[in-house]
């Protein structure tokens, strides 16, 4: 910076120091047309964002509820948790089974139970722990009815109607928590899946056992996907149709003695005439029971038929089929399976060495797995592993279903086939609408906050409008001032500009004159802007205070956006100045002579 | 200076103003007298490098080996020329209203690499003005303010002082006073000034030498103005 150059700023500063009441005015005038502005920018920034971070905490907002009942897997729900936008998922049970009853001392309260596990935001995030075991978060609304605090004991009932009586179960349960009003205005009981689950099977009229609720239990019946049928004479077209109407049976195909080790996994030369009827759809113990029927005056031999099954003894891997206990097959069972209660032996072909106690396991589908005896003899005369038709059909049940084990009574229970509905919380406010459209487009219609969402983008985007709308009123007003205020002042100055002329300062150097007064005059403004903001939106601040929760403010500017105010001004006041700039490079230092 | 021509034309009349050879000694005392519209403030700007000629030979200052183009020199050049070897003494006073006087006299040094260590104190005293550097010239009496120019003009000591009417403003008296004092300091520090004045009285005997104008009317109703020495009053 040259000798001249250097020495302006401090002849603009000192202009200004002597017309100091001038550029009081000028300060005060930029500071009216900014610290306005920054007070609305604060207005609608804090406004906009506290209600923006409102949303963005309140879980309620991530919420996606869908709006049908239907049977949702466990592998689609947790295909559906594995998506990325998904932070909260929990299955929920029927409606109808969710209604329950909680009793505190003499307060009695029904009450809507919904599923919960850890990582629920909306009891994280409302003051509650998600419970575990019998456990229950009760709603402000439902703890206010029952009278009830956090670690209070209450009595859950579930009812159900058997015949024409009602049969009632209950249990102590443990307030875990309550949660803050703002969670939910209903009166609702947030307990463990497992709980909900045991209640549903309860009014359903199952027995809950680990509750002590009596009922019945959801046996599995073994299914077949047809019938060994042998007869002493040729089938005729009349008895045919008469096995596939109404049987289950689509399709009937001649068996040959020799081909029955391949196919059926056994030897079967009893009869003269044998045949494999088979069905589309898996069948119970039902269809064997038709066929008999409706061949009762034949004397026909009617076995139980599956298709191969794959399963594992250890690391063994066999294909097992069903062996008919009949004096024709030439089975060890001799009345093994009674009842609901299958026969878990199996023969195994000659060498495989697999004997005694060993566990079945099914690896594909549900999966499954349970103790066998393998016994000593006789040999499956085929490569395939051979079971009572009872396990074989469970078995194959299993292909379609889930099962359960029951080691305890020895029995193979239904496990549920899915959940009615979910719980689900997006990770993000901008997930909800991506997924909302994806389980829109499989025919699941569901409830958000998406509305919600739209009409606060929308409210901050139209403030916006409004907003520039007035600041740019306000921007073109003072920069006509600053402009205005600069040229004029250049115009009285024109004088003492022609004198420095004269004494040596270059017109370049002149020209940084008004530059550096705008700079000064537009700090100075800027300074006092702020000053008036800082004190406007403290006040503003103080006076919501009540209506704030912590860290949350009605008018807020950020760092950044002061920061781009200030360079905005001094931008701005620069381009005024450059407009009085141009004036200066018409002052000759001849004027000086002349107006003397 | 040699053979300086420079012509303008206003409201439609044109006006030519030739200055012949002007050969200044260091320290000499010059005036210039003429009425007005003559030329004198358009030759002290031709002087004082603010305006450039039409036409011109060659200018030199004080028979330095430098010699100036002063048709091609530029604004910055001129500029540059002026702050360090002239100066300047308006009317009234042409000080800065929003410096000291202090910061007014010191203003030339800015622009220059010299020093002002006890310069500004013995020329002040000098001129009898020491009791007001820190005032602000408003606060200041005409005669004051003509006096806080000479020294704002001799500061840095430029070979060319160019006065227009410095005494104008103020009673006569303080004139007399003023051009004591003016052209006592410009023959200690060996300056060559040049005073434009119209009032006589005031030069009488008291200038080394004088200069004056000649009006002449062409056919076209244009005026031709030449400077030439008369001799000293």
């Amino acid at each position: 910076m040259s000798r001249q150059n250097a020495a302006i700023p401090g002849l603009a500063w000192a202009d200004i120091r002597h017309e100091w009441i001038l550029s009081l005015c000028l300060f005060l005038a930029v500071a009216a047309v900014i610290g306005p502005l920054l007070l609305l920018f604060g207005l609608k920034n804090g406004t906009v964002e506290t209600l923006r971070g409102r949303l963005l905490q309140d879980p309620k907002n991530r919420e996606i509820r869908p709006m049908v009942s239907r049977s949702f897997t466990p592998r689609w729900l947790d295909d559906l948790s594995a998506d990325f936008g998904v932070e909260f998922l929990v299955p929920s049970t029927r409606s109808i089974s969710a209604s329950i009853t909680l009793t505190s001392g003499k307060e009695k309260l029904i009450l809507e139970a919904l599923p919960s596990a850890p990582g629920d935001p909306l009891l994280l995030e409302n003051g509650a722990v998600p419970p575990q075991g019998k456990a229950c978060v009760l709603s402000a609304e439902a703890a206010r009815k029952l009278s009830s605090q956090t670690g209070q004991s209450l009595t859950l009932r579930v009812k159900r109607l058997k015949g024409s009586r009602f049969e009632t179960g209950s249990t102590a349960i443990t307030i875990s928590g309550i949660t803050d009003p703002r969670a939910t205005s209903r009166t609702v009981a947030y307990f463990p899946l497992d709980l909900l689950e045991a209640v549903e099977k309860f009014k359903d009229g199952q027995a809950v056992p680990e509750l002590g609720w009596n009922g019945r239990l959801p046996l599995a019946e073994p299914v077949f996907d047809g019938v060994v049928l042998g007869l002493d004479r040729p089938m005729d077209p009349v008895l045919k149709a008469r096995l596939i109407s109404g049987t289950g049976l689509s399709r009937i195909a001649p068996l040959r003695p020799k081909d029955c080790l391949e196919k059926l996994g056994y030897r079967l030369d009893a009869r003269t005439h044998l045949f494999l009827l088979t069905t589309k759809k898996a069948q119970g113990a039902s269809m064997i029971a038709a066929v008999r029927h409706r061949l009762r005056e034949k004397k026909p031999l009617v076995l139980p038929w599956v298709a191969p099954i794959q399963i594992r003894l250890g690391k063994k891997r066999l294909n097992l089929a069903a062996l008919p206990d009949a004096e024709e097959t030439g089975s060890p069972w001799a009345g093994a399976e009674t009842g609901n209660r299958p026969s878990r032996q199996i023969i195994l072909p000659r060498g495989t060495e697999v004997t005694g106690q060993t566990e079945l396991v099914l690896d594909k589908d549900h999966g499954l797995k349970f103790p066998v005896q393998v016994l000593d003899r006789p040999f499956s005369k085929g490569t395939w592993a051979l079971a009572p038709p009872g396990l074989a059909g469970i078995l194959n049940l299993n292909q379609r279903r889930a099962l359960d084990w029951l080691p305890e009574k020895d029995l193979f229970i239904l496990k549920r086939r899915g959940y009615a509905a979910f719980r689900l919380y997006a990770r993000t406010l901008d997930q909800v609408p991506r997924l909302k459209q994806m389980l829109e487009s499989q025919g699941i219609p569901v409830h958000t906050e998406a509305e919600r969402i739209r009409d606060l983008k929308e409210l901050d985007r139209h403030l916006g409008y409004i907003f520039w709308l007035i600041a740019l009123g306000g921007i073109l007003g003072g920069a006509g001032a600053l402009t205005a205020s600069l040229y004029a002042s250049v115009e009285r100055k024109r004088r003492d500009l022609g004198v420095l002329g004269l004494i040596g300062f270059s017109r370049r150097a002149l020209l940084s004159f008004p530059l550096y007064q705008a700079l000064f005059l537009s700090v100075g403004g800027l300074v006092l802007a702020l000053g008036f903001y800082l004190a406007m939106a403290g006040l503003i601040n103080h006076l919501f205070a009540a209506q704030l929760a912590e860290g949350e403010h009605v008018c807020r500017l950020g760092f950044h956006h002061l920061g781009f105010a200030a360079a905005g001004v001094v931008v701005l006041g620069q381009i005024a100045a450059a407009v009085a700039a141009f004036r200066v490079i018409a002052i000759d230092p001849a004027e000086a002579l002349r107006d003397e | 200076m040699k053979q300086v021509r420079h012509w303008r034309t206003q409201a439609g009349v044109r006006f030519e103003l030739k200055v012949p050879d002007l050969d200044l000694a260091p320290g000499e005392f010059v005036a210039v007298v003429g009425p007005s519209g003559c030329g004198k403030s358009t030759l002290l700007d031709i002087l004082g490098l603010v305006l450039r000629p039409a036409k011109a030979d060659i200018f030199s200052i004080q028979g330095r080996e430098s010699l100036l183009d002063l048709v091609g020199l530029s604004q910055a050049d001129r500029a540059a020329v002026r702050s360090r070897h002239i100066g300047y003494v308006l009317q009234t006073g042409g000080l800065l209203p929003f410096l000291t006087v202090r910061q007014n006299i010191a203003l030339p040094l800015s622009l220059n690499k010299k020093k002002q260590t006890g310069q500004i104190q013995s020329l002040t005293r000098t001129l009898g003005i020491s009791e007001h550097l820190d005032k602000l010239p408003g606060f200041l009496s005409g005669g004051q303010r003509q006096r806080v120019a000479i020294a704002r003009a001799l500061i840095h000591q430029p070979d060319l002082v160019l006065a227009d009417e410095p005494t104008a403003a103020v009673d006569e008296l303080t004139a007399r006073e003023i051009r004591d004092q003016f052209r006592g300091l410009s023959q200690t520090s060996n300056t060559t000034t040049v005073m434009v004045t119209h009032d006589r009285s005031l030069i009488e005997g008291q200038v080394d030498r004088v200069f004056g104008f000649r009006l002449e009317r062409d056919e076209k109703g244009g005026t031709c103005s030449t400077l030439y020495e008369t001799e000293a009053l």
